[in-house]
């Protein structure tokens, strides 16, 4: 197996006597298009949280190629090469399409105040370097026409493309999605699915998905991870989740046995 | 008519005032929900900073433009210094304690700056001209040359803090982060910093203000960051705390309606109607004239 990227070991968080994740081991190699599953409620955004520093864990640790991410503040997480999505988008309603996916990009530009007053050669060829980025990302999403728009003002799967476009935008080698494939239709989803894998290649970073819609993650991802109650119950290959009956009863409940759904 | 021009010049320069003390306030509350109390102590610490300043460099006896510019600049960065400390000392280490905490602690700030002031100046200083003052009579209206400073100078700062605002990486980054400090965050924005680089913002204009405020009035106290303050704050309510415009458009309202109030009905009743105001406002259009209703996240 190649070298990890991510690696959680045994990590855990409570909240109180709530144990929202426990014991959660995970390695992602460099590269893996990796799916988190698990019935709502399973920990699987938590373990985002934990990855993104929006949690501390209480137990375990959580590895970025071999350095401990713990204690580490969101803002450095992301420095770091770890990029996100959110369930609830969260996208910044006022600003435009463009100049979300340039917040991205902000840690990567280098020119300070003083040489946007002063408007040096650095700022200027700065800001053109982002520009033309921007605008290449917003093509490959097909988002450029609407490169002025009011963020808040694109229809649903448009929102969902822009925060996968800001998310690369801060140039992550890990990328995080938290249920991309939400309220899309299955045409929808299933072109986002090709898109998924697209950036996976075209970009070279790892992903780690959650997902719900069961044909976008057994159609796309090389290796499963299922939560339930915060802890692993199977991991594996598509086909052997698919069949796990661990998996089944989780999903559909104890006293189904029938064979695979 | 010519009272009513008369009235209108006056309000407009008194709103330019208030318009740039609320500009401090409402860019604070965008991106910290914190209404910064300590605020109107940092006008008033820069108007003193100007004085210390006219007297040390001499222009206090020697008004000149360049000496003038000299002293309000010097002001702007002591206040900025000034905001940079507070929000360092008093405010990040409640970062992520409750509102009502970090209120407190402002109100706390305000009230250890005033009487700071008070014990190292005293309760009242005569200001220097900065500039050579004139005054002149156009068609029964007195156009005063402090007038057109202020309109000149609060001109020039707002349309450089939108070209921030709207067209530099940091002003990017300031309204990301005050649409949300997490998703800032985890985009790799160094909230951190952009709060910093807000409170020095706001204060740089506060102490424009003061400077502008003290060549007017040509007496500074240590109290005279409350009522303004105070009345600035309303105006940023007034347009819609968190939005930059508003505070313009409010600054500028309550400047008329008070002029006015006071050329047609009282001077009395001055202070009294930016309050009557402030209870209109709440009570029609909680959200202020260019705010947006933002409902209470759980």
């Amino acid at each position: 197996m190649s070298e990890a990227l991510l690696e959680l070991r045994k990590t855990g968080i409570r909240f109180g006597g709530l144990r929202a994740v426990s014991d959660l081991d995970l390695v992602l190699p460099v590269g893996v298009l990796h799916g988190l599953i698990g019935p709502n409620g399973a920990g699987k955004t938590t373990v985002f949280n934990l990855v993104t520093g929006i949690y501390e864990p209480t137990e375990g640790d959580i590895l970025l190629a071999g350095r401990s991410l713990k204690g580490v503040a969101p803002a450095k997480v992301a420095a770091a090469g770890i990029g996100r999505t959110f369930q609830n988008i969260r996208l910044f309603a006022g600003l435009s399409v463009i100049e979300n996916v340039k917040v991205g990009m902000h840690r990567h530009l280098e020119s300070t105040l003083l040489d946007a007053v002063l408007r040096t050669p650095r700022y200027r060829r700065v800001e053109v370097e982002a520009e033309e980025q921007c605008r290449t990302l917003l093509e490959t999403f097909g988002l450029l026409a609407l490169a002025e728009q009011p963020a808040d003002s694109l229809a649903y799967g448009l929102r969902r493309r822009l925060e996968i476009a800001r998310a690369l935008a801060t140039k992550p080698r890990l990328l995080l999605l938290d249920e991309p494939a939400a309220g899309m239709n299955p045409s929808e989803a299933d072109d986002l699915m090709h898109l998924i894998r697209w950036v996976r290649d075209t970009f070279e970073v790892t992903i780690l998905l959650i997902e719900h819609h069961m044909p976008v993650v057994m159609g796309i991802c090389e290796r499963i991870t299922v939560l339930d109650h915060g802890a692993l119950i199977a991991e594996g290959s598509p086909d052997e989740i698919r069949r796990d009956p661990k998996v089944i009863e989780a999903y559909l409940g104890a006293d189904v046995h029938a064979g695979p759904a | 008519m010519t009272l009513l021009l008369q009235q209108l010049l006056n309000g407009f320069s008194l709103g330019a005032i208030y318009a740039l003390i609320a500009l401090g306030y409402t860019m604070v509350y965008g991106t910290l929900q914190l209404i910064n109390f300590a605020h109107g102590e940092v006008y008033m610490m820069g108007a003193f900073a100007a004085l210390y300043l006219a007297k040390v460099s001499g222009v206090a006896d020697n008004p000149t433009i360049p000496g003038a510019i000299v002293v309000m600049l010097g002001a702007m960065a002591f206040c900025a210094v000034l905001g940079m400390t507070i929000e360092r000392v008093a405010y990040r280490p409640l970062r992520n304690s409750s509102r009502l905490n970090m209120l407190i602690t402002a109100i706390g700030v305000s009230l250890l700056l005033q009487n700071l002031g008070l014990l190292m100046f005293g309760a009242l200083q005569d200001f220097p001209s900065l500039l050579p003052e004139a005054r002149w009579t156009v068609s029964g209206v007195m156009v005063r040359s402090n007038d057109l400073v202020i309109f000149g100078v609060t001109a020039t700062l707002m349309v450089v803090l939108t070209w921030i605002v709207e067209r530099t990486q940091l002003g990017r980054a300031m309204r990301a982060v005050s649409h949300s400090r997490d998703a800032a965050a985890l985009m790799g924005i160094p909230a951190d910093r952009i709060v910093v680089a807000t409170f020095a913002i706001g204060s740089v204009l506060a102490g424009a203000a003061a400077v502008l405020v003290a060549m007017d009035k040509h007496t500074i106290r240590p109290d005279m960051g409350m009522t303004f303050g105070l009345k600035a704050f309303v105006a940023a309510v007034l347009g819609g705390i968190g939005s930059v415009p508003g505070a313009v458009a409010g600054g500028l309202l309550l400047g008329l309606a008070e002029t006015l109030v006071s050329g047609y009905v009282s001077s009395t009743f001055r202070d009294a109607i930016a309050f009557l105001l402030l209870i209109l406002i709440l009570l029609y259009k909680p959200s202020g004239l260019f705010g947006k209703h933002v409902p209470e996240k759980v």
